[in-house]
Order: C-alpha cells, then sequence, then structure tokens
C-alpha cells in the first residue's frame, strides 16, 4: 500500500476497470482479466472465511428435528427448542455461503424447520440454491418479532400435521 | 515544472470543443506554478466521481483517487482529515454532485473543510449521452425529457452560500486566464472553496454563443459580505438566456473549519504505516 505524499512518486487510485499504471480503461482483455482477478479474490475471501464461525448450533446437538433462522430470531428459536428438545442452526453469514459448515451442522438433522422474519423465506430459497431442503416454513410478516407463544403454537401446529411450507395465519 | 510534465499517456476521449479541456489546461498551470512556488506537486491529491469531468483525474500525473457516482467529497473528506498538510482538490459535475451526491455537497460545506471542489457544470449528463441534469433549464429537451424538463433549476453558488461553503466563485470554460486566477485563489483559500465552472458541453448542451453574450466579470464588489454575494448569485437563476450572468468570485470568508478540530489526533506516519502493514500481512 501506499499513500501520498511520495517524492516522484504519483499514486493513482481507481474505482473503475484500470490498468496497471492505474489509467482508467475500457479495453475489454483488461476488462476480462479484471473480472477475472476479482473473482480470484471473492475466492480467497471465501477460503479465509473458513477459518471464522460462519454456522452456529444450539440446543439439543443430536436432536433429528431442526429449527433454522438467521439474525435476531435465534433468541426465540433457543427458548422453543428448549422445551421441545430441538437443535437450533443459525447462519451468521449469508454469502459466501457457508455449505460446508452448514451441511456439518445438519448431520443427523431428519426434518428442517426454517423460521424466518419475512414473506418470502429467503433464507430456505438461498439454502435451496445449494440443494439445501427445508420441510417447514415457519415466516412471520406483520412488522413484529416472534414471541415465544407465537414460534410455540406454530411449532404445535406443524406437529399436529396442520401446516407444511405455510405462513402464520390469523 | 512545465505543465506537460502532467500529461499522462491516457488516451483523451472528451470530444473535440469539450470544456472540460480549459479546466485541464488551467489546472495543470496552477498546480506546476504552485510546484515551482514550493509547494510540491506530490502533496496534492485529486479527487473525482463519476462523468465526462472524472477523466480529468487520468489525464494528469497527479495523486488521485477515481472514486464512484456522487461520492468524491466524501473521499476527500477522509484524505484532508487523515492527512491535513495534503492539498485535496475535488473535480465533480452538476450530475454528480448536485443529484448522487448532493447530501456531500451540502456537508462539505456546513463542516466548511479545506477542500476545493471544481463543478464542471455543464448542465447536462453529458456521459449518458444527453439527460436533463439539476441544474438544466426549465424546457430542456434531453434523452429524458423529449416534451422539455418541467423543473426549475437549482442555483448551486446559492445553495453553497446557504450551507456554509466560505469560498464561492464562478468561472467559464472560454475564459482560461481566469478559471486559472480563480483555481488559485479557491485552491489557497482555507476552508471548502467552492467553483462553479460553466463547462459547455458542445455534444448535449452547447451554450457557447449564449454564455458569450452574457457572461460578464464582477468586479469591486465585497467578497466579505454574505448579503451582497447572495444578491449577485441571485442575478442569475440558471433558468433565463436573458440575464447576464457575473463571473468571478463572489465570497471569500475566514471561518473556522473541520480538519482544524483535528489536529490534536495527527497520527505518526511511520507507526500508522507499521501498523497498516502488521494489519494486512496477518490478513494475506
Amino acid at each position: 500500500m501506499a499513500y501520498p505524499p511520495q517524492k516522484g512518486q504519483v499514486i493513482k487510485s481507481d474505482s473503475y476497470t484500470h490498468d496497471v499504471a492505474g489509467i482508467t480503461t475500457e479495453d475489454p482483455q483488461i476488462t476480462r482479466e479484471m473480472f477475472d482477478k476479482r473473482q480470484l479474490k471473492g475466492q480467497s475471501l471465501a477460503g479465509d472465511l473458513e477459518a471464522y464461525e460462519t454456522v452456529k448450533v444450539f440446543g439439543d446437538e443430536k436432536g433429528k428435528t431442526a429449527l433454522l433462522c438467521w439474525g435476531s430470531n435465534k433468541g426465540v428459536c433457543m427458548e422453543a427448542s428448549q422445551k421441545l428438545g430441538l437443535k437450533v442452526i443459525q447462519v451468521l453469514v449469508l454469502w459466501p455461503f457457508p455449505e460446508k459448515k452448514l451441511l456439518d451442522a445438519l448431520q443427523g438433522v431428519e426434518r428442517l424447520i426454517d423460521v424466518e422474519c419475512n414473506s418470502t423465506a429467503q433464507l430456505a430459497r438461498l439454502c435451496s440454491f445449494y440443494g439445501i431442503k427445508t420441510h417447514d416454513r415457519i415466516l412471520k410478516y406483520d412488522g413484529r418479532p416472534f414471541s415465544l407463544n407465537d414460534l410455540n403454537s406454530e411449532l404445535d401446529r406443524i406437529r399436529a400435521g396442520k401446516i407444511q411450507a405455510g405462513r402464520i395465519q390469523a | 515544472m512545465n505543465p506537460k510534465d502532467l500529461n499522462t499517456s491516457a488516451k483523451n476521449t472528451w470530444c473535440p470543443g469539450c470544456g472540460n479541456f480549459s479546466i485541464l489546461s488551467a489546472m495543470r498551470n496552477v498546480l506546476a506554478e504552485f510546484d515551482g512556488e514550493g509547494f510540491p506537486i506530490e502533496n496534492v491529491v485529486l479527487v473525482a466521481g463519476i462523468g465526462c469531468h472524472a477523466k480529468i483525474v487520468d489525464y494528469m500525473n497527479v495523486n488521485s483517487f477515481y472514486s464512484i457516482h456522487g461520492r468524491a467529497l466524501p473521499v476527500a473528506t477522509a484524505i484532508k482529515l487523515a492527512n491535513p498538510d495534503l492539498k485535496v482538490i475535488c473535480f465533480s459535475g452538476d450530475g454528480d454532485s448536485l443529484a448522487e451526491g448532493l447530501d456531500h455537497l451540502i456537508f462539505a460545506a456546513k463542516r466548511n473543510i479545506d477542500i476545493t471542489l471544481i463543478l464542471h457544470d455543464n448542465r447536462v449528463y453529458g456521459l449518458t449521452t444527453g439527460q436533463y441534469t439539476p441544474t438544466s433549464p426549465l424546457g430542456f429537451k434531453g434523452k429524458s425529457t423529449p416534451a422539455g424538463s418541467k423543473e426549475y433549476p437549482l442555483n448551486p453558488p446559492d445553495l453553497m452560500l446557504a450551507s456554509g461553503a466560505s469560498f464561492i466563485a464562478r468561472g467559464y470554460t472560454h475564459g482560461i486566464e481566469q478559471l486559472q486566477k480563480l483555481f488559485r485563489e479557491a485552491i489557497l483559500h482555507k476552508g471548502f472553496s467552492f467553483v462553479d465552472v460553466l463547462q459547455v458541453c458542445v455534444s448535449y448542451f452547447n451554450m457557447y454563443e449564449s454564455y458569450n453574450k452574457m457572461t460578464y466579470e464582477i468586479q469591486g464588489n465585497n467578497t466579505g459580505s454574505f448579503v451582497e454575494a447572495q444578491k449577485i448569485i441571485r442575478s442569475w437563476n440558471y433558468d433565463s438566456l436573458e440575464k447576464p450572468i457575473p463571473l468571478g468570485k463572489f465570497y471569500d470568508i475566514d471561518v473556522p473549519r473541520l480538519d482544524q478540530a483535528f489536529l490534536e489526533f495527527k497520527p505518526n506516519l511511520a507507526e500508522r504505516d507499521a501498523k497498516i502493514k502488521a494489519s494486512l500481512e496477518d490478513f494475506i
């Protein structure tokens, strides 16, 4: 890294695709090379992420049924899991997607229940890009977080076979 | 230093007759003069946004940061705060700083940070081939407004005066000597200096004829008076082809600035470099 001032040196920073001298270019060959270079940077960042905790597991680690969540739904999922003896899997990093760590966390899980605060099951859809199937979906999108009662009653409905890939109903 | 020493090998892609050539030439002359007067060129950092104006940093062999659309000023602010000894000069366009980056422009003036903004005000989006911008006049017929724009233009110097800029001037790309004089004064000014340059876009909004007829150089005005500056600035609101357009320095006052507020945190540069290197090595 170089910072000004450096006598006799000119330091160029450029957000646009640029050549080795730091001059903007739209040359197709350089443009392609720069795209490839950025891809490599992405891969090395993904490699570095392997050293970090990107998926967390709580609750009954041997549970055959797991709640899948992200962000602040962790708390309510952990509370609900205590009563029912469930495993809780929280995805911390969404991109680069922690495919391997999530598959490790899913070892022994036979039924995966997705718990999210949005109307389109964003995490479940992201998982499906990697062939990871969620069996049930509990989605809340009324602008309020899950209470323990909300989640418990939805889990009860799932256990009673009343909803599958469903949404909270009024 | 010869201004030609500040050229680069980059191919110039501005249209023939573009007003940007005058800005480039004037700035090169001023920076070469500064270098000769003991202010070394390596202490200058140029910052640009995105637009035709931004190519200027590729055409000058001077430290530069070619930033993203509307963001020249935040980058420049950070550079100045990190090292207040640098002279930081921003280039931006009317689309860049009055539309996408308007909040940054107002805050740079409000903070009165010691950087200079040269506004390449061609009153059209040239790089994207002719849409109306915040300074296009009412009725402007462009690609996005084929029936004519329904909006009145902003008056950028008026906005800067209200926001707290401590130096406000206007130049025209047909008057390179005046541009040089204004650039020089703006860069030497301590505080946020704003130079609105009526920069003609020959391809999409050719105003040479109108500007040649209507512009005049203002003289003998009291640049320390807010009221007088406002009166001069409001005498032309970017909307009329019939009103005289004043050029020159409108406002120049000395007031406290943001970069002075952080001098006590002046970093030990050697120590900072070592820390950055250590964390980079750790990361790579």
